[in-house]
């Protein structure tokens, strides 16, 4: 039997979440400045993996108009830090080799989730697990993904929440890692509820609490009772 | 490879200069040029410009029509990251346009060369071609450049009649001329030209096999792999994660080159095709 391919998603520009932020800003705005620097950085990584070292050199001109727009990023410093540090990996390492920059990747879509802004968080996750070797870096490829699950459907783009997940799963699946693959599970569970199947979500999360209790995990059990609860609270409000 | 250019002057001079003596590169004056070259001259990609023939603000419809007619063309967008330009980009990428140029920032002609060489189904159109350039010497020149085209711009040919006017002789003909040429029919090597593609754009991106089968108008999945089987031995997705490109390109000669001495085609029928 073939191994499953997790789904990839539509073709289309990547990055054009940023793109499209972008041009909702006025011209010459800080915002502006920084969406666009965000983009170029995010490019040149995609380059540098494509394209070799050629792109990790501070002279070659794509990598030096990035450097460029990053710099001018005075106004928001912790957006800049996190930029330089994806850029001085890359510098630093040469060759293309996306696994040890990738966690500084991580961190950018970190600092975007945490500023509300969930569409471009989700972009950034989507970097990440389009280049992260998950058979060497597990933790971060499916953290990726549950990641970019939580941002869609943060946003209400169930769809692609729910192949976030469902990628997450598959994942952890090839791992035979058990506990994994229950927390992609309740991350299905959710977008199931948020479609309003409650019925679907109550009865996946109860497999969920069961096949949790099994296996012993207590953080896992708690997480999926939690879910259970809110679920079947939220039924009852459908109801009423 | 062999490119055909829409942009304006400037992204011409600086397209010009990556392309170099190595390649081939077609400037077409407006997009009915364009139409017209893509539909007589073999073309592998496409490079196109939203600000080509815009009087003033950039436009998308120019690029939107060519791309929905030669879906199969890889074709790269080229501009600048301006106030004017944002929006169609964001249009364009929204629409399935992923291969993207920023003026002034990606156009160090090495780096646009590269851009340019790692369109799908380049390389492997250039490999095949070599391949199955023994056979090719064996049939009249303007029919060897017509198949030629049709592995390069599989998107130009929709059917054995487009072949036969590409050549500029009868459907009889053209048929005769493959026989003689120990090359597979008219009908094959169109099916075996948008395989290949339909099997570098699977290897490149990270699109679905419906999407790449829709994107090159396979009546259906299925019929891709149908195709694929025909061409290889084996379905789409095992084709896509099994077979290197080298690999492929060698089965899917044998299949065009029946009766090779030495070489195996496929053991599956040809009339899958």
């Amino acid at each position: 039997m073939p191994i499953r391919r997790p789904r990839g998603p539509k073709p289309a520009l990547k990055h054009v979440e940023f793109l499209a932020a972008a041009s909702r800003q006025p011209a010459k705005s800080p915002e502006r400045a920084e969406l666009e620097a965000a983009f170029l950085t995010l490019r040149l990584l995609d380059e540098w993996i494509a394209s070799g070292g050629m792109l990790a050199d501070p002279l070659f001109p794509a990598h030096a108009a990035t450097r460029t727009a990053v710099e001018a990023l005075s106004h928001d410093t912790e957006t800049q830090l996190v930029l330089w540090r994806v850029i001085d990996a890359i510098t630093m390492l040469h060759d293309p080799d996306a696994q040890p920059v990738l966690p500084r990747v991580y961190a950018y879509a970190g600092l975007l989730e945490r500023r509300g802004e969930l569409r471009l968080a989700a972009d950034v996750y989507a970097t990440v697990s389009r280049y992260v070797d998950s058979r060497a870096h597990l933790d971060l490829g499916f953290d990726a993904l549950m990641m970019q699950g939580l941002c869609f459907r943060g946003v209400n783009e169930l769809e692609r929440a729910g192949r976030a997940y469902e990628n997450a799963g598959m994942l952890a699946g090839r791992a035979h890692d058990r506990s994994r693959i229950l927390y992609a599970r309740i991350g299905e569970a959710k977008v199931t509820l948020a479609r309003g199947d409650h019925a679907t979500a109550q009865n996946a999360l109860g497999k969920i609490l069961a096949e949790a209790a099994v296996l012993g995990n207590a953080s896992l059990h708690d997480i999926a009772l939690a879910e259970l609860t809110a679920a079947d609270g939220s039924s009852a409000k459908s109801t009423r | 490879m062999i490119i055909t250019a829409c942009c304006e002057p400037p992204k011409l001079a600086r397209l010009r200069s990556a392309v170099g003596d190595q390649h081939r590169l077609h400037v077409a004056l407006d997009w009915d040029h364009a139409h017209s070259i893509i539909r007589r001259q073999p073309v592998d990609v496409l490079v196109v410009d939203p600000h080509f023939g815009a009087a003033d603000a950039p436009h998308t419809g120019p690029i939107r029509v060519i791309r929905e007619e030669f879906r199969s063309l890889p074709i790269v967008l080229y501009a600048a990251l301006t106030e004017a330009t944002l929006a169609p980009l964001v249009e364009l990428g929204r629409d399935g346009m992923d291969q993207l140029v920023l003026y002034g920032v990606d156009d160090d002609p090495r780096q646009l060369r590269r851009v340019l060489e790692r369109q799908p189904g380049v390389e492997l159109a250039e490999k095949l071609v070599a391949r199955i350039q023994p056979r090719l010497r064996a049939l009249p020149a303007e029919v060897a450049r017509a198949v030629e085209r049709v592995i390069h711009t599989p998107a130009a040919f929709k059917g054995v009649p487009d072949l036969a006017a590409a050549a500029n002789v009868s459907r009889r003909t053209i048929y005769r001329e493959c026989e003689r040429a120990q090359l597979s029919s008219p009908r094959e090597l169109i099916a075996g030209a948008r395989v290949l593609r339909a099997y570098a754009f699977l290897r490149d991106g990270e699109a679905a096999i419906e999407d790449v089968a829709d994107h090159l108008r396979f009546s259906s999945p299925h019929h891709l792999t149908k195709t694929m089987r025909w061409a290889c031995g084996l379905t789409t997705a095992r084709a896509r994660d099994r077979i290197a490109p080298d690999d492929f390109v060698a089965l899917l000669a044998a299949r065009l080159m029946p009766d090779s001495p030495g070489i195996a085609a496929p053991s599956t029928s040809s009339s899958e095709a």
